[in-house]
């Protein structure tokens, strides 16, 4: 859990030019569309998943907690 | 979804060509602009696009689509046909057809014209419609695919704002020697996604009035972007997938895939997402920009009449976007394999 979400925090911190070290898991990270879009990629080339277009909701990448969740999710599907 | 076989008909892809505007906008232009909603440096990392194309004020769809056809009719040294398709959802007027105006400009009365209104699906759709006209009787249809973009476009939109360009291409469809040319369409649609990419004004459903464009409402509004670019990947991966499964083919046997050009982004995954080589994938979006339904057609034309493409070669053409829409078509180069 600890690895995905520091996995997902310098994705976040590297392509939405925020730094998150300092939020709460399920404090809002604010990314727009286009940041959405980045993440996303980076997201599916660290861990080597595909997200469908149906997974990627705002909600699903409001914050650091729900990336984790998306992720975990994703990972158990694709087993 | 449909599924058209036609590699035992014999049609053959006689002439293509293609039409750019003059006018280049680069992007360093768009983001200098004072309303600009992104740098230049962030258009191009979200859209890989450096420069596009924009018709002159006096420039219709009608006359990027004529310059395109004429370019085909020539190539091919023809003078009639049996039938024009045009693939627009930017017409000159929204009665007649655009499809009308082209005819008159080619001089191609009295062959049916009229218009295929599928977005960026537009020139596939029409490929389609092509491919059967001739399997039911036609010897030669001119397929075109013309937008202009550029008019739908809000300056202040910082999801749509850079991307997109003008252009008109096309080709060629007739009867000929089986084995080669156009042997396969695929096509889909999944009217869910209707909203995702509309333009909410200037229809049955809201008509043109002073508060529809007080309101910005006739510009092209991308709803929700992510799922838009996510449905666009997965729409063409999976008419690229099905479409190779149906001719028991593998991406080993395709020399060049030639793809709608949304957005660099994700013609680089769309590579990833089938597992090709990005070398494989034909890439104009960067001096044209997303130029709808035009983009797969001027991407056609610049692809067949490359020197990159050995006799026999497979090129696989896969589109998709706005309604969701999506689709594919398998092309063989004439000449034996080597």
């Amino acid at each position: 859990m600890s690895d995905i979400r520091d996995r997902l925090a310098r994705i976040v911190s590297r392509h939405a030019t925020l730094d998150v070290t300092a939020l709460g898991d399920d404090q809002p990270i604010g990314l727009d569309s286009l940041g959405i879009v980045l993440v996303h990629g980076a997201i599916e080339d660290d861990f080597g998943v595909r997200l469908s277009a149906r997974d990627v909701t705002p909600a699903a990448f409001e914050s650091i907690g729900a990336l984790v969740r998306l992720v975990q999710r994703t990972q158990e599907t694709s087993r | 979804m449909s599924l058209l076989i036609a590699e035992h008909a014999g049609l053959r892809i006689r002439s293509t060509g293609s039409y750019l505007p003059g006018r280049v906008v680069t992007t360093d232009e768009l983001a200098a602009r004072a309303d600009a909603p992104l740098t230049a440096a962030q258009i191009e990392k979200l859209t890989g696009i450096r420069e596009r194309r924009w018709a002159a004020p006096d420039q219709a769809t009608s006359d990027l689509a004529i310059e395109a056809g004429r370019t085909v009719l020539d190539r091919a040294g023809v003078a009639n046909v049996d039938r024009l398709v045009v693939g627009t959802s930017s017409p000159d007027h929204p009665i007649p057809a655009c499809a009308c105006f082209v005819q008159r400009g080619l001089g191609l009365a009295p062959a049916p014209a009229f218009d295929v209104a599928a977005a960026c699906g537009g020139f596939l759709f029409g490929l389609d419609l092509a491919a059967r006209s001739i399997l039911t009787g036609d010897e030669r249809v001119l397929v075109l695919a013309a937008d202009i973009r550029s008019r739908l476009i809000d300056p202040t939109d910082r999801g749509t704002f850079a991307l997109f360009g003008d252009g008109a291409g096309g080709l060629l469809l007739e009867r000929g020697p089986v084995g080669e040319g156009l042997l396969a369409v695929h096509l889909m649609t999944d009217g869910e996604g209707a909203e995702a990419i509309h333009v909410p004004a200037g229809g049955s459903r809201r008509p043109t009035t002073a508060d529809t464009a007080a309101r910005r409402e006739h510009f092209l509004k991308m709803v929700d972007g992510p799922r838009v670019f996510l449905t666009a990947l997965e729409g063409m991966s999976q008419a690229a997938n099905t479409l190779l499964d149906a001719m028991r083919l593998t991406f080993d046997d395709i020399d060049l895939v030639v793809p709608h050009q949304p957005n660099r982004l994700i013609l680089d995954r769309l590579a990833r997402y089938l597992r090709i080589p990005s070398a494989k994938v034909f890439v104009n979006v960067h001096r044209t920009g997303n130029m709808s339904a035009a983009s797969l057609a001027v991407a056609t034309d610049e692809a067949l009449t490359s020197s990159r493409l050995r006799p026999g070669a497979n090129v696989l053409l896969v589109g998709g976007g706005a309604g969701f829409c999506a689709g594919a078509a398998l092309i063989r180069i004439p000449g034996e394999s080597k």
